[in-house]
């Protein structure tokens, strides 16, 4: 009897494995093929400038009415100066939409060429109110809202986590001020952390002089000058100490100071060997990163208890071709 | 009676013009990821589909885009190259990846890019595709593929056994070929460099027979589809006289719908508003067939 039963599953799954088409039977293919909506270009300023546009990606098969929304900012090896949304790439979060649990949002911020600190915050805060104003119409749960990004783009997530009780750095850029932009947790890549100590021609653009003239704007500018025990959130710092651009110290120096300020859900992945660049040639580092970083967000979007794996990580110097 | 005149001309020279690119608006679109177009899990032989929510009927045309890369890399992940079609809401588009010179021959590629047309045609009611009207369109190796496919639209001999979808055929309405090789026996005559590499070795392994048949110009004849040829005239990786030769050689026989767009000052990579704008023409006119739509053709300088 067990037998027949058993039988009669295969037979089962041997019909479901099969997509019948109209003329050929096509067995299920083993691609991970995703599908979702796309809305791209969306001014959050209210204006027409496309440095402040995002793009919104929902899945189509969605796993709760609600999704917790992960936004993602651009970074780019000229800091501030340069980029686009679309350089972020979709496939850190292609993942994500696959498994149906969250919505993603790339967003664009005037770069420093453009606009002076703290322009590119006020657009990412702008963004973030953008995101809780419109919540019912994408179905975001508005009330979980990640942030991640590289380098420019780690610094700005962190910035708008630390000062997210700050009504002095809110800016009032776009139609939806009565909204706050709180966000729930974030990652950060290779971000700086102290512009004093940073210096450099990027960090002088983006401040419109040099830093000595500029001091309090530089402290203004740095996430460590925010770090407060009263501000508290979970934060996925990830650094490797081939890093030029941005120095490993400047994740150790935040890192020790949230730490003394008793943070608590803070990961810090070092990486030996390890920089944004050479990160995209190691798959099997730059894999175990990404795990992590889904594991923190089902933790800390999706409240599942989970532990985070924060191990010893070593990049393999290139072979030269 | 002269505002109706006014409105008249308007309308015509919106007919002349063509619709006008948007790139600044918001703009909502479906994205089908990743579809085994050949059945055997492998990343390389699948397709992306772009159906835009404004879409203007149940069923549209389709334009489908080939990567370029020296048929040795890129993939189809930064397909922006169809959002200017998708966003008027007349056309889905399509990206497409093909197997690459690692595992695959000259020949393989187009017959992938076959099977990815036959998939689309097999599932069109799926999507919403009028499936006697999909274009393609590719950029230097891509554009070689695309030519390719153009130009041996209507052969039985070349379509492959790739994919499951063997009742419909790779067909298509009409194709754009950008700064794409056309002559891959010139190409080495002419280029010892090309002569040497190994990318030409492993294609073709000194087979004149393959080289001839992997030659969209060889293909040429006068029962063409609607085919736009453009080329930068200073493309140093793939020279303009391949765009050239190839033009001439489909005139000489008599092929009808025959543009060859030549741009003075490009080279091998860049965009132009221009030139999408006439390809949107060419795709209105040949793919929703209004003829109404002049696709123009005539050399400009970048700056």
């Amino acid at each position: 009897m067990i037998y027949i039963k058993k039988l009669g599953i295969l037979f089962l799954l041997a019909l479901c494995s099969l997509t019948i088409t109209g003329q050929e039977k096509v067995p299920q293919s083993t691609l991970p093929s995703i599908e979702y909506t796309v809305t791209t270009e969306i001014n959050y300023a209210g204006n027409k400038d496309m440095a402040q546009t995002m793009d919104i990606y929902v899945p189509l098969h969605k796993k709760s009415e609600k999704l917790p929304v992960i936004v993602t900012i651009f970074g780019t090896n000229d800091l501030w100066g340069k980029g686009d949304k679309m350089w972020a790439g979709d496939s850190p979060f292609l993942s994500y939409l696959l498994d149906g649990n969250y919505a993603c949002v790339k967003i664009n911020y005037r770069l420093s060429t453009e606009a002076q600190w703290p322009a590119q915050l006020y657009d990412c805060k702008a963004a973030i109110r953008w995101i809780k104003a419109n919540a019912d119409r994408f179905g975001f749960d508005k009330n979980k809202i990640a942030v991640q990004g590289e380098l420019a783009g780690g610094h700005l997530a962190l910035m708008l986590g630390l000062t997210s009780n700050e009504k002095t750095m809110e800016g009032d850029i776009g139609n939806y001020l009565n909204e706050d932009s709180k966000i729930n947790c974030v990652v950060s890549g290779f971000a700086p952390s102290n512009l004093e100590e940073l210096g450099g021609k990027e960090v002088e653009v983006l401040l419109g002089g040099k830093i000595d003239d500029l001091l309090k704007k530089a402290q203004e500018a740095s996430p460590i000058s925010w770090v407060s025990n009263e501000t508290q959130f979970p934060i996925y710092l990830y650094q490797g100490d081939a890093e030029e651009k941005v120095p490993m110290a400047q994740t150790d120096l935040l890192y020790n100071a949230l730490k003394e300020a008793q943070f608590k859900d803070i990961y810090y992945q070092k990486i030996t060997n390890g920089s944004k660049r050479n990160l995209q040639f190691d798959p099997k580092v730059s894999k175990s990163v990404s795990s992590a970083i889904e594991d923190f967000y089902k933790k800390h979007l999706l409240k599942q208890d989970i532990q985070i794996e924060v191990s010893e990580l070593s990049v393999t110097p290139q072979q030269k071709k | 009676m002269k505002k109706i005149l006014t409105i008249l001309i308007c309308f015509y020279s919106i007919a002349l013009l063509g619709q006008k690119l948007d790139y600044a608006n918001e703009f909502t679109y479906d994205m089908h990821r990743n579809l085994d177009y050949a059945g055997n899990g492998n990343i390389r032989q699948a397709l992306d589909i772009y159906i835009p929510h404004n879409r203007v009927s149940e069923k549209l045309p389709v334009v489908v885009y080939i990567h370029g890369g020296g048929w040795a890399r890129q993939s189809k992940d930064f397909a922006g190259r169809v959002m200017p079609f998708i966003r008027t809401g007349r056309y889905i588009g399509v990206a497409i990846n093909y197997r690459l010179v690692d595992e695959a021959t000259i020949l393989e590629m187009v017959y992938d890019c076959k099977a990815a047309i036959r998939y689309l045609k097999a599932n069109a009611k799926k999507y919403g595709i009028d499936k006697n009207k999909i274009g393609v369109w590719g950029h230097s190796a891509g554009g070689h593929l695309a030519a390719m496919i153009g130009l041996t639209s209507a052969s039985k001999a070349l379509e492959g056994d790739v994919g499951y979808y063997k009742k419909e055929n790779g067909s298509v309405a009409c194709a754009v070929d950008a700064d794409g090789p056309t002559d891959f026996e010139s190409l080495k005559s002419v280029e010892e460099e090309y002569k040497n590499s190994p990318l030409f070795k492993s294609f073709f392994n000194n087979d004149m027979e393959a080289v001839k048949l992997a030659s969209p110009i060889t293909h040429a004849d006068g029962s063409c589809i609607p085919f736009f040829i453009y080329h930068g005239v200073k493309d140093k990786a793939v020279s303009v006289k391949q765009s050239e030769e190839l033009y001439d050689k489909l005139t000489k026989k008599g092929a009808k719908e025959i543009y060859f767009l030549k741009i003075t000052d490009g080279g091998h990579v860049f965009s132009d508003e221009r030139i999408t704008q006439q390809m949107l023409n060419f795709f209105d006119r040949y793919l929703h067939d209004d003829k109404s739509v002049v696709v123009d053709d005539s050399e400009f300088s970048l700056n």
